[in-house]
């Protein structure tokens, strides 16, 4: 596993502690959906 | 495959993946507004009662899928592939369609446990109407990058090689733990 295979997590992952830190909830909607999404890659 | 595996993108592909993109992004946000109405029912519940709920939800789905009662319990999916048929009426309809199935999340296989949580979260934390278009409109773009990393791969990023090679780490029970640790956000 290359360190550049998980490059497109970081952003919502951000994206989730930015949300949990300032409690906002669309930042944390826009992050965990991103992720959800991200997660059926493997399935296109 | 959308894409064919050439070793040069033309506008006529990157039209393809917009409408794919579009079709993804209009899908999620069907799904996420049909929860989040259902999500009405949830009023009479606390921020404990949620809370509970939502931790429960998620280990019952990770049990189902990825645990001891994986093969037991099945989780609603529609186990198929989406049929090329949906291709005859032109490509860029056809990508759209495609993208409108992959993006409804219950048109084909969900190998991962994070949808599920997705949706349980937007059902229990009884967003704002612009939280849930949020979270439709993240899970379109979601199901779009891989699609955007193949455009990106002939241009020689290795960062897109690379991303489309770590397929090991997409269904991990690990992305679940993300969306779960993000819902409380919404919950809370």
């Amino acid at each position: 596993m290359n360190y550049r295979a998980i490059w497109p997590w970081l952003f919502p992952a951000g994206l989730i502690a930015a949300g949990l830190i300032t409690k906002g909830e669309a930042l944390a909607a826009l992050g965990i959906s991103l992720v959800a999404g991200l997660s059926l890659s493997g399935s296109i | 495959m959308l894409l064919p595996p050439t070793r040069r993108r033309s506008i006529y592909d990157t039209k393809v993946i917009a409408a794919y993109w579009a079709g993804a992004t209009s899908g999620a946000l069907l799904s996420a507004l049909s929860v989040w109405v259902l999500s009405g029912f949830t009023e009479p519940l606390g921020v404990r009662g949620r809370i509970v709920l939502l931790l429960a939800g998620a280990a019952f789905v990770w049990l189902c899928r990825q645990g001891p009662l994986a093969g037991v319990i099945s989780l609603p999916e529609a186990r198929r592939q989406i049929p090329s048929q949906v291709f005859t009426n032109g490509i860029y309809r056809g990508a759209y369609q495609f993208g409108f199935e992959m993006g409804t999340g219950v048109r084909t296989y969900v190998p991962s446990i994070a949808p599920y949580i997705l949706l349980l979260a937007i059902f229990l934390a009884r967003p704002t109407l612009a939280v849930a278009i949020t979270a439709g409109i993240g899970f379109g773009l979601g199901r779009a990058v891989p699609m955007m990393a193949q455009l990106a791969m002939t241009q020689r990023s290795a960062y897109a090689t690379e991303f489309l090679r770590g397929k090991d780490i997409y269904a991990t029970p690990l992305t679940g733990l993300l969306v779960l640790l993000g819902a409380f956000t919404l919950v809370y």
